[in-house]
């Protein structure tokens, strides 16, 4: 039982001391022995699951670039219109910025409860706003045009790698 | 406290929120006005420079939840910084109404300014890293300004690459800083870092170090310069040489005066390294800018060489006078960079490169211009009525001061040796410069572009000049210097 006991993740200090008694070595051997079968035991599961997939579905429609909806046409491996980098970047600006209201957010609330609503409003509200006002400006400068002539040529083989237009 | 916090947000960072507006309000009018109406979008970015240097003279002193700290330093370097933005945006104003896109780069400038400042402020990791990021990120755009120049396109990924790399280690470092002594504030680290520091400490705080060190060009993180320089436009080599480290400097100099108290074991080995890297630093440009055959490589190397005998200064460190040396010659150099740089610029535009070649028989075509870049380029080599002169001997002087009165810190008379001997050597690579320009043989120079000099070139190559000379004759410089860095 005391072994059983150690791998029950625990900050309890009494339990690791009762594993003194018998020793550090028997526990870890225990504990080692038990984490390779947990972790061989699922890898096997996983991949007697994949053969069994493997087997059922075909290997072609898996290896393609989407398994469902849209119908891809020719390879990946072209060159991408150098557009996508500026719709990729301000995808990314978004993203992050959001994410950097997360850490103001208990500072708002403690202003909440103080009844400043109005300043955790206005706070948001520059920092939206200035977000917003890049967007508009790269919508402006044709960041999201969607300049179909310049698109890749269709006639790719899957060596790829050719110079679009 | 959080209500008289909110309330001092407004006016301590009164410039910041200035320059912010600037930006915006130039934003705005990129989107809205006309193509044939864009001369006024210069104006507006020259407008937000001018009020917030206005508003950075007149805003009131004090620091905010240790986050930032406006002091003495931070006037001097937010008035540098804006003073000099909008000396370069004057500068580009005939030329930028050309460029479609002028209204993203005066985006671009506004923002190195406004991250600049926020170094400047910082009293903390954070807020130190937020603004040389903001700076970095407008400083690569900036340097990969020329559209469809392969040269300027390397220099921008070289700086960019350079630059996340050291942005990493700085964050890394500061990581590690914030786990071992718990806090991330300049005080709060220099706590810990005053009872004998582990090495473990001291490692990361190299580590954060470094993203200060390659902003300012430092020698182990130096080898951007000459290639950034050398491959941007002239006035993005001036601004991504000039404003950030003006931030980085006043960082370092508060970073410097609150973890370090005088008296503390650890500041000999401290100034022992800050000694290192500058003489490391003086020593490998003065060397290196020998073998160059271009003007802005040599100007690059000459701003390693720069960094390092301000780092010297603050290698005497503690005390007003080491801090009022470095803030001086940083003073100095900002103004004789930038009339150098602008008259580069011209030659630049002239005559499409500024290497040595390029630059041949410029006295007999451009007397004015050639004259006044020997001055600015004499005036960053010290010679003695020139601004540059007073600031080494400034630095010069506190270096052997130090190492004179205290045992301990006896390397800093063998440092301010090697200053010496590398401002003669260095000395030399400004006069190649100079040979080329005034002795070059007569080649055939194929002129890009015949225009003469536009007047806001003229105004900014006019104040350059007052200030190099102004300054170097400003004889109780320092002492005013140290006067305005005792604000608190």
């Amino acid at each position: 039982m005391i072994t059983a006991r150690a791998f029950v993740p625990s900050l309890d200090p009494n339990l690791t001391m009762a594993l003194d008694e018998r020793g550090p070595w028997l526990s870890i051997v225990v504990a080692g022995a038990l984490a390779i079968t947990l972790v061989g035991g699922a890898l096997l599961v996983v991949r007697i699951i994949t053969r069994v997939v493997d087997s059922i579905r075909a290997p072609a429609e898996r290896l393609s670039t989407y398994e469902c909806g849209e119908e891809p046409e020719g390879s990946a491996w072209f060159r991408f219109n150098n557009r996508f980098t500026t719709v990729a970047l301000t995808f990314l600006v978004f993203d992050v910025e959001l994410a950097l209201l997360m850490p103001i957010l208990p500072r708002c609330v403690t202003w909440l409860g103080e009844g400043r609503g109005a300043t955790v409003f206005a706070e948001i509200a520059i920092f939206v706003g200035t977000l917003v006002l890049a967007l508009a400006w790269v919508a402006r400068k044709g960041g999201f045009a969607w300049d179909r002539s310049v698109g890749p040529v269709a006639t790719e083989t899957t060596s790829g790698g050719k110079v679009d237009g | 406290m959080i209500a008289t916090t909110t309330a001092s947000v407004t006016v301590v960072l009164a410039p910041e929120a200035v320059m912010a507006g600037g930006l915006v309000a130039t934003m705005v009018a990129d989107m809205v006005l006309p193509v044939n109406r864009r001369g006024i979008l210069g104006a507006i970015a020259f407008a937000g420079c001018m009020a917030a240097l206005g508003m950075s003279l007149i805003a009131s002193h004090g620091g905010l939840e240790a986050m930032i700290e406006s002091d003495g330093i931070a006037l001097l370097a937010r008035a540098t910084i804006y003073a000099v933005t909008g000396l370069v945006i004057l500068t580009r104003h005939r030329d930028g109404r050309l460029d479609p896109e002028h209204g993203a780069w005066l985006v671009c400038v506004l923002s190195l300014a406004l991250g600049s400042s926020c170094a400047a402020l910082a009293n903390n990791l954070v807020s130190l890293w937020f603004g040389l990021e903001i700076a970095s990120l407008a400083g690569y755009v900036l340097a990969a300004w020329s559209a469809g120049d392969r040269r300027a396109a390397e220099a921008g990924m070289k700086y960019a690459l350079f630059g996340g790399v050291a942005s990493a280690l700085m964050l890394f470092g500061a990581s590690h800083v914030y786990g071992m002594t718990g806090s991330l504030d300049f005080a709060g680290i220099g706590r810990v870092l005053g009872d004998a520091p582990s090495a473990a400490i001291v490692a990361a705080v190299c580590l954060t170090g470094a993203g200060i060190a390659y902003k300012l060009a430092i020698v182990p993180l130096h080898a951007w310069a000459p290639d950034v320089y050398e491959g941007a436009p002239a006035l993005s080599a001036a601004l991504v040489g000039i404003v950030p480290k003006v931030g980085a400097v006043a960082a370092l100099v508060r970073c410097l005066g609150t973890t370090l108290p005088e008296g503390r074991p650890s500041s000999v080995a401290l100034a022992a390294a800050l000694s290192a890297l500058a003489v490391a630093s003086l020593v490998v440009a003065a060397f290196t800018a020998l073998a160059q055959r271009d003007a802005k490589r040599v100007l690059a190397l000459s701003g390693i060489g720069h960094a390092g005998a301000i780092l010297l200064a603050l290698a005497a460190h503690p005390g007003r006078d080491a801090a009022a040396a470095s803030a001086y010659y940083l003073l100095t150099y900002a103004v004789a960079n930038l009339g150098a740089f602008v008259c580069l610029a011209e030659f630049e535009r002239e005559r499409g490169s500024c290497s040595f070649q390029a630059l041949a028989g410029a006295l007999r075509q451009r007397p004015v211009l050639t004259t006044l870049l020997a001055v600015f380029v004499l005036s960053l080599a010290g010679l003695p009525p020139l601004a540059g002169f007073l600031a080494k001997w400034g630095v010069l002087r506190i270096a052997l001061e130090r190492g004179m009165a205290d045992d301990g810190h006896a390397f800093l008379v063998w440092a301010g040796v090697a200053m010496i001997a590398s401002a003669a050597l260095a000395a030399w690579s400004y006069l190649l410069v100079l040979r080329a320009a005034l002795f070059g043989a007569r080649d055939e120079v194929a002129v890009h572009d015949p225009r003469s000099m536009a007047s806001g070139t003229r105004i900014v190559l006019g104040l350059c000049l007052a200030a190099t000379l102004a300054l170097g004759l400003w004889l109780d410089g320092f002492v005013r210097i140290a006067d305005v860095l005792a604000i608190r």
